[in-house]
């Protein structure tokens, strides 16, 4: 190996000295030279840093000038790597067999992603479905949609969520609550669903549980909140969640009752 | 009319990147692909940013920001234009190789793929939990006001489930779509979400590309379209496809710095580091880790040129997401805060739950439902073309993976819910962030054996 300074400062390193190799690397000008036994010589290129120049090395006799400076193996096919590496030494000279797997291992993975997507209740096949459908015949009550509808009958002004029934204290809700109030904050927003007040930390339905928001009439005038959601099975029996338009002066809200279909 | 002005918005990302990837590679030859991906790339991450910049002085993203920007991006490539700097598109390449041809396949399957993503997306609302409860609504809050006076959403804990701290990106990016649509219309907005997880693809092609001839490249490229988990979470409209998308750039570039110590590269691996940490938490651990990487190789080879790199990256990464991190500095943290977990005694305290978490990552890894053999065809990769374990850059990628997965296991050994109730439901998509790791992996190994590109004119390595 030699080496030797550029004009730049760059320094210059030469693996594979031969009258080939010094006349290639000082008209292209090239940072480094990187030999490959194989039938090409690749340079790291001085322009752009590109490390795969080749430059083919045609006669046997340049080979075998190369082979015989103990760069490689001096057999039949001779060995490619990389000369600053230990690892090379132990290439294998022939890559014919690893890169035949190498291509039917990415085939066999295109060839097993395309089942996947082709097959019955695949994604492709899902999206497929849905798209071919009209919107009339889509089913009209997935949660994300009612949830909306609901959010978008409270009109302009804030929503209070309250508990009902079981809602009030069966644990079993939160996942479902979490969901409820999740949605349909994000679907009112900028007007708001008050389920705590607001330094109250809510993480998921456990805490909208816990936190038991019971605000008084003032607090509801003062925040603008004219409907309350309610999720969970009222009293009436009535379908959940679904939302009622308060009415100014009929005192349930800020009450602290007992009564179901009030927030505890 | 709303896809339309959707579309009009893409075509400005793609604009204000290509003007910036003009000023960053000057002059440079690409393909179609890699133009498109590259600049949309650049663009997302670019418009993000400006958005919340603009955002943190008072203007909510609206159609004369917007306007703004297009104008700023044209006069840029006007003037690079006039110097002779634009990128310019390479219509027909000269190194076209015998059987490059049945690139078409992989191609059209591609295409395919990507066109199913969409319609999926666009016909769909918006239903994953942490779409609407998380991304879909700091959208909202950020197309409603600017970040100055900071909106009241930011510090009501009731809203402490939407992880008030996150970072902003991909709101910025949907809040930019509804202004240009005129409206908040969330089923629409997708676009902006498919968009940033078709990037994917181009941005493995260019990764790939580097290193392998056309032919394998494309088809490697074609896999990531094909996923099952990106089509389950492409059109989803969370924010860890489009972390995955700029991660890609960001290990691509820091690999290639690590191997030729170019300053476009650097400049490349600082935007996309950044973009990442602004994309999500993850990403913020991601370019630290880039950096560490970085920093290692250049200490442990001695190189001065490339710890110095490192530590210019470090200096352009804190410039970039100086001003996110100190406004979002005093936001109200949940519990779950991984980031001063991560950094506190309870790594240590919790480390017995790794017995529990890494074998669910193995068990994830070999889901074919929801990986096909990526994870395996990476590994068989490997053996085949070990030698690529001399090259410092496979080296580097396949330690910023091995970090990657660390901190992932890590994470979830600090977190407060309970493992067997999270991990199912969040693994596969935060394992998918090292999808393009381990395309390229796959790739780099497979140039060991004979299918790397050698065709080479200088200015031209793009190919």
């Amino acid at each position: 190996m030699m080496s030797a300074s550029t004009g730049g400062g760059i320094r210059v390193k030469i693996y594979a000295f031969s009258a080939f190799s010094a006349v290639k690397s000082r008209s292209a000008g090239f940072v480094s030279i990187r030999g490959q036994m194989d039938s090409r010589l690749t340079f790291e290129c001085n322009d752009c840093a590109h490390r795969n120049v080749v430059l083919p090395i045609d006669s046997p006799a340049e080979r075998n000038s190369l082979a015989g400076n103990g760069l490689g193996r001096s057999s039949p096919r001779l060995n490619r790597g990389n000369f600053e590496t230990i690892l090379n030494q132990f290439i294998p000279a022939g890559h014919r067999s690893a890169r035949y797997a190498a291509w039917g291992i990415v085939l066999l993975v295109l060839v097993h992603l395309c089942w996947l997507q082709w097959r019955p209740g695949s994604d492709v096949r899902r999206i497929f479905t849905a798209a071919a459908e009209s919107a009339a015949a889509r089913p009209a009550t997935l949660p994300e949609e009612s949830f909306d509808r609901i959010a978008r009958q409270a009109g302009d002004a804030n929503v209070v969520l309250k508990l009902a029934g079981y809602a009030r204290t069966n644990p079993a809700v939160e996942n479902s609550l979490g969901y409820f109030y999740y949605r349909t904050a994000y679907a009112l927003y900028p007007r708001r669903v008050y389920v705590a007040p607001a330094d109250q930390v809510i993480n998921d339905g456990g805490d909208i549980l816990r936190a038991g928001f019971n605000p008084s009439r003032q607090w509801l005038e003062e925040h603008d909140v004219r409907s309350a959601l309610t999720f969970g099975n009222d009293h009436a029996g009535g379908e959940t969640p679904h939302l009622e338009i308060l009415p100014r002066d009929d005192g349930w809200a800020g009450t602290p009752t007992n009564q179901p279909g009030v927030n505890q | 009319m709303t896809l339309l002005a959707g579309g009009l918005y893409l075509l400005l990302i793609f604009l204000a990147g290509y003007a910036l990837l003009s000023a960053i590679q000057p002059s440079r030859q690409m393909t179609l692909v890699q133009l498109t991906g590259l600049g949309s790339a650049i663009g997302a991450g670019t418009m993000g940013v400006l958005l919340f910049w603009a955002s943190l002085i008072g203007f909510m993203p609206s159609r004369r920001l917007l306007a703004i920007i297009g104008a700023f991006a044209l006069a840029g490539l006007l003037f690079l234009r006039k110097g002779n700097q634009l990128v310019r598109l390479k219509l027909r390449p000269a190194d076209w190789e015998k059987g490059d041809g049945w690139m078409i396949v992989p191609l059209v399957v591609t295409l395919a793929a990507l066109a199913m993503m969409a319609v999926g997306a666009l016909s769909t609302p918006v239903s994953d939990w942490d779409a609407f409860a998380i991304w879909g609504f700091k959208a909202k809050v950020l197309a409603h006001d600017a970040l100055r006076p900071a909106p009241a959403y930011f510090h009501d804990l009731t809203f402490s489930y939407s992880h008030l701290d996150y970072p902003l990106m991909v709101p910025f990016l949907t809040a930019g779509a509804y202004a240009a649509m005129g409206t908040i219309d969330d089923q629409t907005g997708k676009l902006v979400s498919v968009f940033l997880a078709a990037l994917i693809v181009p941005m493995a092609y260019l990764g790939l590309r580097w290193k392998l001839r056309r032919l394998p490249a494309a088809c490697l490229s074609t896999i990531p379209a094909l996923l099952p988990v990106l089509f389950r979470h492409a059109g989803a409209g969370c924010a860890d496809l489009p972390l995955a998308m700029f991660h890609a750039g960001s290990i691509f570039y820091v690999a290639r710095w690590i191997d030729r110590q170019q300053r476009e590269d650097l400049v490349l691996a600082i935007l996309f580091s950044g973009f990442a940490a602004f994309t999500k938490n993850e990403g913020l651990i991601l370019a630290l880790a880039n950096g560490a990487v970085m920093l290692g190789f250049g200490l442990g080879h001695n190189r001065q040129r490339q710890w110095v790199g490192a530590v210019a990256f470090f200096a352009g990464l804190l410039a970039m997401d100086a001003a996110w991190l100190l406004w979002s500095h005093s936001l109200p943290r949940t519990h779950e805060d991984y980031g001063s977990k991560l950094l506190s005694i309870q790594v240590v305290t919790h480390l017995p739950r790794l017995k529990q978490i890494i074998p669910a990552m193995v068990v994830q890894t070999t889901d074919l439902q929801t990986w096909g053999l990526l994870w395996i065809m990476t590994g068989a990769m490997a053996l085949l073309g070990w030698q690529a374990f001399a090259r410092r850059y496979v080296l580097a990628l396949w330690l910023l993976l091995g970090l990657q997965l660390a901190s992932y296991a890590l994470a979830y050994s600090v977190t407060p819910w309970n493992l067997t109730v999270l991990m199912p439901v969040t693994l596969d998509r935060l394992l998918s962030h090292a999808i393009p790791a381990l395309i390229f992996l796959a790739g780099w190994h497979w140039a060991e054996l004979g299918t790397s590109q050698y065709h080479h004119k200088p200015g031209n390595c793009m190919g």
